[in-house]
């Protein structure tokens, strides 16, 4: 027998005081973190997977559940099954909304290949030549673009997202205007890469303002290493004389 | 100076799980053990005894009364110091070896680390294992599970042993090595409090004893006295003096019958008072 | 000591599983999983790991009765806890330390395969994993586990059986990291008796979650050391309180 029991109610009481002083601290380190409640994810793990997975959501394992549902999303994408993959994309940014790849590949597969699915591969050309087939490609490429929207709110300082957009709305929407300037949001969010300048560049030759366009790529080239391949300095040197002989501007 | 073990109006109550009547162990225990001395303490099984080491080592608070050991309370950790205990059945850590354990408590008890090594080699001697020393503990037989519990007691040179059935599961030559360690640690001025149901031991190693049963106690003496009873079935003479004792021989040697005292061992005693509920018939 | 190796070699097999897993980008993703196979090793192997030997190494000693010699000798019952505490928490964290290893190695053999069979795609010198964002994430594991290994011990003081503080362990281990959803559900509920219930669940434990410092630590997302010194203070304040009332508890045990 003991009497170890009887000192639990002045523990539950101490450890209340203790939470309600420390909350100030919690609420600091979830800012910091920038981390969000996971009511509505749990909501919908156990909706679709019952409550086993709820565990695995918890702790070290939620990025491991997002990764598999991720994964067996791939089932539902080889069977060309638009409902099923774009609910399991639903579920594993909802679990995890922090890895890029979701939101990217979630978008590329909205944008490029669930057109072909709704017409059938053997009409994917009616995506571009009939009304109908246009305006199935023009509601997937905007349900894309909604899709990135919601990444902003957990990949905030991430231009990777703006080009995912500057794309969709340049070749599926043949929106320049906004495609430039999701590729411009891209430029200013920090950390873009090479290409992004250079696409940025084209944007706006074709917007017709080619003096914006040799200002920007002039600034880019200095930035430019010698010898990484990816940079590609030779070809946007070659586009800076070109532009400028367009604009009868001397070296 | 203050006795080895003081416990003064001591009880200890337990609460029964699921119900509010409790279950009083010890009742009203007033105990002195004298310093220097081998002190048995016995009682049939629930009696009260390993309670009331317990309370005198501080593992359990009295609900009632006090407890000093060594002139400390017993709820200090510092009475402790001085103090070896061997629990009934001991346990100890089966990964270590036996020397392993040895230095182990030896740390505990605070001995220094110069004189560990030396103290530790000269335990394994004393109760016998210096060849299995360096074995698991977890290997041990019961036997020199209670002799390793003996130097484990020892390693800290305390003043005051506690042991608890010290030669249980000993084969007799084991418990005569154990009864004459215990006669040496007298001899050197220690204090013993020995609980042991093998009553012809505790008869020949114990100054005095005290009986317990149903948590009171019953009897307490020096073993001389507890033993030397008297057959109160064939006479009950109560103020003899010398006069009329020398009368009462006369009588008994002219009436053929033997007046001498008989005595009746220990374990006899023990019985009748267990059996009688505490009470002397 | 079993255990230990048991949880260890579960661990790294899980690790190595993740090799199992090909993705159809490159790079980033394929060391993500791998990542995320690592940290979630560390905390649900590392969070069993202490929940049970905790539980086992306490109440091992009291049910086995080797506590009862111990507590003989002039040892505070104090010492005896936080003993007991500090030998699990240093164990589990050798274990977090064993797997950080296991997953530094596993990444950087990935990350050089990937350099050798894309060597145009990655530029010199940058690099794909950040090993010190593995660390970081490693020792907020370690500033969880102890807090976790504190509860237990708590439990522990006042269990009868190992299984009731594991299983005590377990409970609160589930609800700490729910923590930070109780405590938005007490403030979005309406009904009084679960309002007060999300309330006491929201301030009565700690909250585990904030330990999840993000996995992309290791992509290369930073953390501030002021992030840092904020989980310490939690969890030593919370560590330090749960030992503070297994002591006084274990104090009243009696044996």
């Amino acid at each position: 027998m003991n009497s170890s029991y009887s000192i639990l109610p002045y523990a539950l009481l101490l450890a209340l005081l203790l939470g309600w002083a420390l909350s100030s601290l919690d609420r600091s380190i979830t800012d910091q973190l920038g981390q969000r409640s996971g009511v509505q994810s749990l909501k919908d793990v156990e909706s679709q997977f019952g409550q086993g997975l709820t565990v695995a959501v918890l702790g070290g394992y939620r990025s491991i559940a997002a990764n598999l549902i991720w994964l067996s999303k791939n089932q539902e994408w080889e069977e060309r099954d638009v409902a099923g993959t774009l609910g399991k994309i639903a579920l594993a940014t909802s679990i995890d909304p922090r890895p890029e790849m979701f939101w990217l590949n979630g978008a590329r597969i909205l944008a490029n290949d669930m057109p072909t699915w709704v017409v059938g591969l053997e009409n994917a050309e009616q995506l571009e030549i009939t009304d109908e087939g246009r305006a199935i490609a023009r509601q997937y490429a905007e349900r894309a673009l909604a899709f990135l929207e919601e990444s902003r709110e957990y990949q905030s300082g991430n231009p990777r997202m703006h080009i995912e957009s500057g794309m969709i709305y340049w070749k599926k929407l043949d929106d320049v205007e906004s495609a430039a300037a999701s590729f411009k949001a891209a430029i200013d969010t920090g950390g873009a890469p090479y290409f992004a300048y250079r696409l940025y560049g084209e944007l706006l030759i074709e917007l017709g303002l080619k003096h914006e366009a040799l200002r920007l790529l002039q600034s880019h080239y200095e930035t430019l290493p010698d010898d990484f391949l990816e940079a590609m300095k030779p070809v946007v040197g070659d586009r800076i004389r070109l532009l400028k002989r367009e604009l009868n501007i001397a070296d | 100076m203050s006795a080895a073990i003081s416990i003064q109006g001591v009880s200890k109550d337990f609460r029964i799980p699921g119900s509010k009547r409790r279950l009083r162990a010890v009742d009203n225990l007033n105990l002195e053990i004298e310093r220097g001395s081998v002190f048995g303490l016995l009682g049939p099984n629930g009696s009260g005894k390993s309670t009331t080491i317990k309370m005198a080592l501080g593992l359990v608070r009295p609900s009632q009364g006090k407890c000093e050991i060594l002139g400390n309370s017993s709820l200090e950790s510092s009475a402790r110091k001085r103090i070896g205990y061997l629990p009934e059945a001991p346990c100890f850590q089966r990964f270590l070896t036996g020397r392993e354990l040895l230095f182990y408590f030896g740390k505990l008890s605070g001995v220094k680390k110069t004189d560990l090594e030396d103290r530790v080699n000269s335990l394994l001697v004393r109760v016998g294992l210096e060849d299995a020393g360096d074995r698991r503990v977890g290997g041990y037989s019961k036997g020199m599970l209670q002799r390793i519990g003996l130097a484990q007691a020892m390693v800290g040179d305390p003043e005051l042993f506690i042991l608890d059935e010290p030669t249980a599961g000993v084969d007799p030559i084991g418990a005569a090595d154990i009864a004459a360690i215990i006669r040496e640690v007298r001899e050197e001025g220690k204090t013993v409090l020995l609980c042991s149901h093998l009553l012809s031991k505790v008869e020949t190693i114990c100054d005095r004893a005290a009986i317990m049963v149903k948590g009171k106690l019953a009897l307490e003496g020096s073993v001389e006295s507890l033993t030397a009873a008297t057959d109160f079935s064939s006479a009950r003479i109560e103020g003899l003096s010398a006069e009329g004792r020398k009368q009462l021989e006369t009588f008994a040697a002219e009436w053929h019958f033997d007046l001498s005292t008989p005595r009746r061992s220990l374990e006899e005693l023990f019985l009748e008072l267990a059996k009688g509920d505490g009470d002397l018939e | 000591m079993k255990l230990f190796l048991g949880m260890t070699g579960l661990a790294i097999c899980a690790l190595a599983s993740s090799f199992l897993f090909r993705e159809f980008n490159f790079g980033s993703s394929e060391l993500k999983f791998i990542a995320d196979f690592g940290f979630g090793g560390m905390t649900v192997f590392g969070s069993a790991l202490a929940i049970i030997v905790t539980a086992q190494l306490l109440l091992g000693e009291i049910e086995h009765r080797t506590a009862m010699t111990l507590l003989a000798k002039p040892v505070y019952r104090s010492e005896f806890v936080l003993g007991k505490f500090l030998g699990v928490w240093v164990t589990v964290a050798c274990f977090i330390g064993m797997l950080t290893l296991c997953l530094v190695l596993a990444l950087w053999m990935r990350e050089s395969s990937i350099r050798l069979d894309y060597p145009e795609e990655i530029e010199q010198g940058q690099s794909l994993v950040h090993y010190g964002g593995i660390l970081w994430f490693s020792l907020a594991q370690v500033f969880r586990i102890g807090i976790l290994c504190a509860l237990v011990t708590l439990f522990s003081t006042y269990a009868t059986s190992s299984i009731f503080a594991m299983v005590m362990g377990v409970l609160v281990w589930i609800v700490g990291q729910l923590q930070h959803v109780a405590t938005e559900a007490g403030g979005v509920v309406e009904n009084l008796v679960l309002k007060t219930i999300y309330s006491v669940m929201g301030y009565a434990l700690p909250n585990f979650h904030l330990f999840d410092v993000g996995e992309g630590l290791a992509m290369g997302e930073a953390l501030p050391i002021s992030l840092v010194g904020k989980l310490l203070i939690y969890g030593v304040l919370y560590s330090v309180f749960y030992l503070a009332v297994a002591t006084a508890s274990f104090n009243r045990r009696e044996l």
